[in-house]
């Protein structure tokens, strides 16, 4: 098990790494000809950069199955969800990514969102391979599988499309001062930003609601400020801005990219909080 | 509540205080002040996480949750009119100013179909998508008015008390509830848990166990409950599986090492029970658990010592205990209790009878519970009912130009947020295609 569990996670991380390099070969290919034939569009072309683009979208595929079998084997491994230790949650979290970015893909055909998403998740996968632990037992307080896997699975959710919405919000501010042809336009990027915070909010909101639910059970209290649980309060309040500035004042843009790329910085001080925070709960 | 406001519009106030109030009235109901207010508690939880967690009782921070609280409650009072409307439909008669919007949500479109054709198009494609229609005809011009997820916009008003509701559910908790963080008992000890609950807990034993490594694996108190001195039940409380008796709930919290002891003077017993060691104290690099007994008859009162738990004691043998007595607030001395070998301080005697553990327990009763899993459901449901239903309003005209030819003026509103352009063209564009198609049935092509 713990071999199928490493292997799988060395090939996702180079599947990944091939079809970050094939999507950079059919976007630069696609770049070169725009810019050479001007207006004619031989067939022959057509087909040249559909090919590496076919090719990288089916290394992205292969790289989740990957990364989920590891996540699979794991599971049998330990008997729970991807809640125990870093290792897990930074497997469990470039799968959200990847598989959101790729569901965002298919739809806006965005390949700059999914490939700087892409790098996202790498750098996730990276960290998973160098922290890797082998599983280790359930402290008291973490025995409550369902509702702790419950948590995880909202967090995957949440924190991949939100992922997706900060890359967007990125491009966006790019895309807004440099007005690059090869970047989407702004009006998808916009697009891409709100959709990934109409998923991404509701499971975000589930996400606290399940941790205070567990926090009352092993704890008696639902909610304790604690540096981990404030964290987790200030992501939520950065969307809820965002929502708020975007139904009743109409906010897109810069201002709200803004908000997205804070609200993603949340999330990550949230995720890596347990090494800022010693004592505490680091998990 | 919205009668206030409108008398508040129509007349302007005279009394001061209706002035007032009016001005506060306003102030909350504004959408800015919202934003305003989240942003400035969202600054404030950072400034928390840094510094202490004092800062979320401190005055400045209860005070921005209670105006936050009070502008939901304000705004989402003052948006009932509108909700109202949005119910109803609004009316469904526009001018054709209406549809000239600058913005990228109106458009016009010429068809050379009859006026009637075009409505027939235009109903059945928007009663498709699910639309809600309501027609008007004034002097040959068909007026609809369409509407869909009327009823989701309820949404905003679950997610909005829900909020409410949680910090409601908090009030009553920490009003009409009670919370024992430190309730300890040492085994074989019975507790009453006061509160006028009734209840009493016996704890028969406590057990930790370890994995191999030396991690914890389990915490378990096995307890018996006693309810006004009838045993009422008995099992075991671990973590992640507290014990609910009458909604007082038993969370096992803490434990550490108690002592059996027994006190005589003159022969007499003047103290026998349990001390539990539930403080601990460090001292030159030597960490030691300390509990203490009072002997009243005697005016002493003792500190009984635990050797050190983090490295061999120097100065307390293993399986024995220190005593520091004091007399009436003087401290006495030092001494060395064995097993079993009665100590003799000032008139009285003490013997360490046998080694123990105490459990530490949180009791709680909070009546809001349900409250709080019911506002969090509304919560979930609110925003699943905005999000994913979002409303959306049309307003049509659509008039004959000449015989044979109509114009389609089209109006389209949601939520600031939606992108709403491209459901535009894509209606126009569906009705144009079933307009061809009909028509293309009935008497052949009609190139438009
Ligand atoms: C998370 C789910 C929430 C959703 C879906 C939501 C949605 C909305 C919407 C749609 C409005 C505008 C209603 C209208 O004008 O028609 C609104 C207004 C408002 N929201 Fe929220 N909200 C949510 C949470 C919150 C939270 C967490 C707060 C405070 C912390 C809040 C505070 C307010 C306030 C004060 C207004 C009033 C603005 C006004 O009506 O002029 N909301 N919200």
């Amino acid at each position: 098990m713990d071999n199928i569990e490493t292997i799988s996670l060395v090939f996702s991380i180079i599947g990944i790494i091939l079809s970050i390099v094939f999507y950079m070969i059919a976007f630069i290919r696609k770049r070169s000809q725009t810019s050479n034939h001007e207006g004619t569009t031989s067939k022959n072309n057509v087909s040249v950069k559909s090919w590496f683009d076919i090719t990288a979208n089916i290394t992205v595929v292969i790289a989740i199955i990957f990364i989920t079998v590891a996540m699979i084997s794991r599971a049998i491994e330990t008997g729970h969800g991807p809640f125990s230790n870093m290792y897990e949650f930074a497997l469990a979290f470039s799968w959200g990514i990847i598989l959101a970015g790729f569901v965002f893909h298919l739809k806006y055909k965005t390949g700059s969102v999914l490939n700087i998403s892409l790098i996202i998740a790498l750098l996730l996968l990276i960290f998973a391979r160098v922290q890797y632990t082998p599983p280790n037992n359930l402290m008291p307080a973490l025995q409550q599988s369902a509702l702790l896997s419950a948590h995880v699975a909202s967090a995957v959710v949440a924190y991949g499309t939100l992922t997706i919405g900060f890359v967007a919000a990125v491009l966006y501010l790019i895309q807004n001062k440099y007005n690059l042809n090869w970047l989407p336009e702004l009006e998808v990027l916009d697009n891409i930003t709100y959709k990934s915070v109409i998923i991404g909010f509701p499971f975000l909101t589930l996400l606290i609601i399940l941790g205070a639910l567990w926090a009352d059970i092993a704890w008696g209290r639902y909610w304790g400020w604690d540096p981990k649980e404030t964290a987790s309060l200030v992501t939520w309040l950065i969307y809820a801005a965002y929502m708020h500035t975007r139904l009743l004042k109409g906010w897109k843009g810069v201002r709200a990219s803004i908000l997205l790329i804070a609200g993603f910085l949340a999330i990550a001080f949230t995720f890596f909080g347990n090494y800022i925070f010693s004592g505490l709960h680091s998990y | 509540m919205a009668k206030i406001i409108n008398d508040s519009n129509n007349n302007p106030a005279k009394n001061p205080l209706t002035k007032a109030f009016n001005w506060i009235w306003r102030l909350f109901s504004s959408a800015k002040l919202a934003i305003a207010l989240i942003l400035l508690i969202t600054v404030l939880s950072v400034i928390g996480i840094f510094t202490s967690v004092e800062l979320f009782s401190s005055w400045y921070f209860v005070a921005a949750g209670t105006l936050l609280m009070l502008n939901i409650l304000i705004c989402n009072i003052n948006r009932w009119k509108g909700i109202q409307k949005s119910l109803k439909g609004g009316q469904i008669k526009q001018s054709e100013n209406f549809f000239e919007g600058k913005d990228k949500t109106a458009g016009i479109k010429d068809f050379q179909y009859d006026a009637s054709q075009v409505l027939e198009a235009a109903k059945s494609t928007l009663q498709k998508r699910g639309y809600r229609l309501r027609f008007e005809d004034d002097a040959g011009n068909t007026y609809i008015a369409a509407d869909k997820n009327r009823f989701f916009i309820l949404g905003t008003y679950l997610s909005h008390l829900s909020i409410i509701l949680l910090v409601l559910a908090y009030i009553i908790g920490s009003t009409f509830g009670f919370r024992e963080s430190g309730f300890i008992v040492v085994e074989g000890e019975t507790k009453e848990v006061g509160y006028d609950t009734g209840l009493s807990l016996n704890l028969i034993s406590f057990t930790d166990s370890y994995y191999e490594d030396g991690t914890p694996s389990d915490y378990r108190s096995d307890v018996v409950i006693y309810k006004n001195g009838v045993e009422v039940t008995q099992t075991a409380i671990r973590v992640n599986h507290p014990l609910t008796y009458e909604g007082i709930r038993f969370y096992q919290s803490f434990f550490g090492p108690a002592a059996a002891v027994e006190v005589t003077k003159n022969d007499e017993i003047v103290f026998s029970g349990k001390v539990a060691f539930y403080s601990s104290f460090g001292s030159y690099g030597y960490y030691r658990n300390i509990g203490f007994i009072d002997i009243d008859e005697s005016k002493l009162s003792l500190a009984i010592i635990t050797p050190s738990f983090n490295t061999p004691d120097p100065m307390i043998p293993d399986g024995q205990l220190a005593v520091l007595a004091y007399k009436d607030g003087v401290e006495l001395g030092v001494n060395i209790l064995e097993k079993m070998i009665p100590l003799e301080i000032e008139d009285v005697a003490l013997t360490y009878l046998s080694d123990l553990q105490y459990s530490g327990f949180q009791v709680k009763n909070d009546p809001a519970n349900a409250l709080v899993w019911i506002a969090c459901s509304l919560f979930i449901v609110g925003l699943a009912m905005v999000f994913y239903f979002p409303h959306r309003q049309i307003w049509l005209l659509i008039k004959n130009t000449s015989p044979g030819n109509s114009r389609l003026f089209v109006r389209f509103m949601a939520l600031k947020a939606f992108n709403t352009t491209a459901t535009l063209q894509e209606l126009v564009s569906e009705i144009e295609i079933r307009l061809n198609d009909d028509n293309s049935n009935k008497r052949g092509v009609h190139y438009g």
